[in-house]
């Protein structure tokens, strides 16, 4: 009798975490204390906000960077994520604004930054005279500091960790959206992002406030170049911190679609605070990036409050996608739902790490999890991994991940009723993703997004692989 | 809404909770060394090979940092801990030559009834750290079917322990795996022959009688090809006032054909640290099943295996979870498909009452190329009352297309609609809570051979009796 093999040790995650992790690339502390000060001075900031920016980057520098042996971030491919503080304020001059992949047909407001300089800004004359404030972040601590200062920080984003509170100090790129009480903002309020073109780091910074009883759709659209920014090697790094506050029955719908340039590594620190009776939704579209990590905390605190998390992905190359998500329930009688969908080519990977928290106080929560992962190829591979941790008893939560190709009923059905085999697959790839990407308010942006994940995915794919 | 936050009660008295005073004829001294390990090894009069796989066991232990996620571990104390106890001086072939205090012990238990009622095919009786009683019926032996306790294996059969000893889990697999493999003591050895078919339970008891004991049996199944044999084995143990420690290490070879079911039910007393590695590969065509029932211990953190090496090996884990005062059952299952066409499914219910915390940890993961998998897992936990606490840690790594993977969890209360349904019918509170919470874990119940059927609904009954006024 032969000794039994060991278990078949293929791509073995855990070995791939050895992988050394990129290395710490750190600026000095003094040089990091005087780039704050550049950066805030660079950008007219009052003193206030420069304190506030050397406040986190003292947090920052007292927490260490994730060991990659934390639950979070373990399944993350630590050499491909850089762990480095460089910022550095875009060029002075960069001429006319250029035409943005995700740009509207129609706005009630927009803001536009490229390579993290402010180049165009419009606001809806009724809507302004309304109260409704959208501006690029330092300039908003100008005009408006009282309100800048309420909000900023208010949730725990810049807390998260040293990539949370590196964030807070040293983003060049702000906006600032406030809603005041009572407005409701017809038309989505849009802030393009435009890559900066020359692969230096980006750390953008977005604080949407919408006060008691107001409404409105935030939609945030990045684009980088199609293939990549950079030939030396070293990513991209775009880090961005997203503070969403809506008080007492108010309603945020927030959208963020990304086309970063495919060598960048992204990482998102995103915050929200559900007030009283408040609603959120937050809808995440991931096509580009090498890695692509977003960090999304729900924070449901107040009763009756209720938040949305959907997100969808498409998939290609190497790309590594992760959502790492938080539904936290300490408030009585609120409910939640995440929804992530995404598809799979190559050699590309996903990673759904969701946690449902229910605090003692969370009775009568609802919250629910589910994760589905198509896989189009072979190669590709996904970790949907929904957790719950219930303190409370009167709650109803459930969770449910799944992972598979193209099911084989669905083509055959189509296919028996004359479709080719792949309009048949587009066909289900699209309604598979349709019932995130149809949430997003604007039908220009849905478009093109639809182009792009299209083309993301080589659909027709693989047809019928069976 | 309040219908089922009664107030707090203690635990009823723990029912196994007598003690023998049992003169221990060998003790070794507190605390873990190289000393106590060789000393183990002197005693059992053990083949080289396993001496210095012990010893090289209890480094791997030392270099091992304490795992940082799961249940509380912080206040175990390695050093205050006896890693090996033995009461009586030789396994004894009939139970009349069996001590009359540890035969009292076990009469508490019900043990030798069982056997006579010809219920069981044969029992072992592992008493702290020696198995003390082994028989196996005569059929059974005439077709060549193994089952010893694993040191008698070790004397009569050194060759075949030695084939398949850490195979399966490799003694720095983990921490408490590695300290198993470096103390280790007693525990079941089976083998059965190809094509054998053992037709009712072997079954095996666990006690531990002495204070600040550490239990450390092994256990190794092997079932030859197209061969099958259903292992039970229930663990009890007496309250003492200091916390022991019970860290076992199961071993099951599943060859081409085979079907291996093995349930565990484990009762023991609140105060027991219960850290267990226990998996199993299923070659070819194989059925490997693990029930596991958690019902008491302090902590219990335990994830039955299941490796599908080969195309239609079949893994299945039923498990089933009661957390109460002072309880943490973090609790799971791990299967890995790494060969196509290989199916699994994880069935698993938890209870929290009474301020208790359960916990479903789990691992599905299927490698790159097995394809045509398919695998459902379903959690589903039931929270008795606002104190508690319910967990569900639900881990997919899943790297191939071709596959069906599906997982669902839920958690609630008892439902009202339901509660007031019972009670309409004229039920207390208290029993229709109870009705539901049988219907709730059903699936698994009926799983178990008879006799421990019984004996888990009377333990859950006996549990909810703290809990539910």
């Amino acid at each position: 009798m032969a000794r039994l093999a060991s278990p078949v040790r293929k791509r073995d995650r855990m070995s791939e975490a050895a992988l050394a992790p990129a290395p710490v690339q750190d600026l000095p502390a003094a040089r990091l204390v005087d780039l704050v000060d550049e950066i805030s001075s660079g950008l007219d900031e009052p003193t206030w906000l420069r304190d506030w920016r050397h406040a986190a980057l003292r947090r920052a520098l007292d927490t260490p960077w994730p060991s990659g042996k934390e639950e979070e971030w373990r399944r993350t491919p630590p050499e491909r994520l850089p762990r480095r503080a460089e910022s550095a304020l875009p060029p002075s001059s960069n001429g006319a604004a250029p035409t943005h992949l995700f740009a509207p047909r129609d706005r009630a407001a927009l803001l536009h930054h490229v390579g993290g300089r402010a180049v165009n800004a419009a606001l809806r004359s009724d809507l302004e005279a309304g109260g409704l404030l959208l501006a690029p972040l330092s300039q908003a601590a100008r005009e408006h500091p009282a309100l800048v200062q309420r909000w900023l920080g208010s949730t725990h984003a810049p807390a998260f960790d040293r990539y949370g509170a590196l964030g807070a100090a040293l983003w060049t790129q702000g906006m600032f959206c406030y809603v005041p009480a009572g407005l409701q903002v017809d038309h989505s309020v849009f802030h393009l992002t435009s890559q900066p073109a020359d692969g230096s780091d980006l750390w953008a910074y977005t604080l949407v406030a919408a006060e008691r009883e107001s409404a409105v759709s935030v939609i945030e659209a990045a684009a980088g170049p199609a293939d990549d920014l950079r030939d030396d090697g070293r990513a991209p790094f775009v880090h961005h911190t997203v503070e969403l506050a809506a008080e007492d029955a108010a309603n945020i719908q927030f959208a963020t679609v990304q086309r970063w340039s495919q060598d960048t590594a992204a990482l998102t620190t995103a915050v929200a605070a559900i007030g009283r009776d408040a609603q959120l939704r937050y809808n995440s579209v991931s096509i580009g990036a090498d890695l692509d990590k977003q960090r999304i905390d729900l924070e449901l605190a107040q009763p009756g409050g209720h938040a949305d998390l959907h997100g969808v992905f498409a998939g290609r190359g190497h790309q590594h996608i992760e959502h790492i998500t938080r539904q936290h329930h300490s408030g009585l009688n609120a409910s939640s739902e995440l929804l992530v969908r995404g598809v799979l080519t190559d050699e590309s990977h996903a990673v759904q790490y969701g946690v449902i928290r229910i605090d003692p106080g969370g009775q009568k929560t609802s919250a629910f999890q589910t994760m589905r992962n198509l896989l189009l190829d072979a190669g590709a591979g996904a970790d949907p991994i929904p957790i719950l941790e219930i303190e409370a008893d009167d709650v109803k939560c459930s969770h449910a991940a799944a992972v598979g190709p193209v099911s084989a009923d669905q083509l055959f059905y189509l296919q028996s009723r004359g479709i080719p085999p792949a309009i048949a697959e587009r066909m289900v790839v699209r309604g598979f993703l349709a019932e995130v990407v149809d949430e997003i308010a604007d039908q220009h942006l849905r478009e093109v997004i639809d182009e792009l994940i299209e083309a993301q995915l080589q659909i027709p794919h693989t047809v019928v692989s069976e | 809404m309040t219908t089922t936050t009664t107030p707090v009660t203690p635990r009823s008295e723990y029912e196994f909770g007598f003690h023998d005073d049992v003169e221990a004829l060998v003790k070794l001294p507190k605390g873990l060394s190289a000393d106590i390990v060789n000393t183990i090894s002197d005693i059992k009069e053990e083949p080289d090979w396993m001496r210095r796989l012990r010893l090289k066991a209890l480094d791997h232990f030392n270099s091992r940092p304490m795992p940082h996620w799961g249940g509380e571990l912080g206040d175990i104390d390695f050093n205050d801990i006896h890693y090996y106890v033995r009461a009586t001086d030789r396994d004894e072939s009939s139970w009349d030559d069996v001590p009359g205090y540890i035969k009292d012990t076990y009469d508490k238990l019900g043990i030798p009834e069982a056997e006579k009622q010809g219920l069981l095919a044969g029992v072992g009786a592992q008493y702290d750290s020696e198995v003390v009683y082994h028989n196996i019926r005569e059929d059974l032996e005439e077709k060549g079917v193994l089952f010893l306790g694993t040191d008698q294996a070790l004397r009569e059969h050194p060759d075949l322990v030695r084939e398949y000893f850490t195979t399966i889990i490799p003694p720095n697999d983990n921490k408490f795996a590695a300290l198993n493999t470096a103390v280790w003591s007693g525990g079941s050895f089976i083998y059965v022959p190809p094509g054998v078919e053992v037709d009712i339970p072997l079954q095996a008891y666990f006690r531990i009688n002495s204070e600040d004991m550490g239990q450390f049996e092994r256990t190794l199944i092997i079932a030859d090809e197209g061969a099958s044999v259903h292992y039970v084995e229930g663990c009890t143990a007496p309250i003492y006032s200091s916390d022991s420690l019970h860290s076992a290490v199961v071993e099951i070879i599943c060859k081409p054909g085979s079907n291996v079911r093995y349930t565990t039910i484990q009762n023991w007393s609140n105060n027991v640290y219960n850290l267990v590695t226990k998996r199993a590969v299923a070659q070819r065509d194989a059925v490997m099943t693990w029930v596991d029932g958690n019902l008491g211990s302090k902590l219990t953190m335990k994830y039955p295996a299941v490796y599908l090496m080969e195309p239609g090996a079949h893994g299945e884990v039923l498990s089933i979870a009661s957390a109460g005062q002072g309880q943490h059952q973090d609790a799971g299952a791990k299967i890995v498909h790494a060969a196509p066409n290989t199916t699994s499914v994880i069935t698993s219910k938890s209870l929290s009452m009474d301020g208790g915390r359960s916990t479903y940890r789990g691992l599905l993961k299927v490698y790159e190329g097995a394809e045509h998998c398919r695998s459902n897992v379903r959690c589903d936990a039931l929270m008795l009352d606002e104190h508690s606490r319910s967990d569900t840690y639900p881990t997919m790594e899943i790297d191939e297309k071709q596959v069906d993977i599906g997982h669902e969890a839920t958690v609630s209360k008892v439902g009202d609609e339901q509660l007031f349904y019972l009670m309409a019918r004229g039920l207390s509170e208290g029993e229709a809570t109870k009705m539901i919470v049988n219907g709730f874990v059903e699936p698994i119940i009926k799983s178990l051979p008879l006799e421990y059927a019984v004996e888990m609904n009377r333990l859950i009954e006996l549990q909810m009796d703290g809990a539910i006024g």
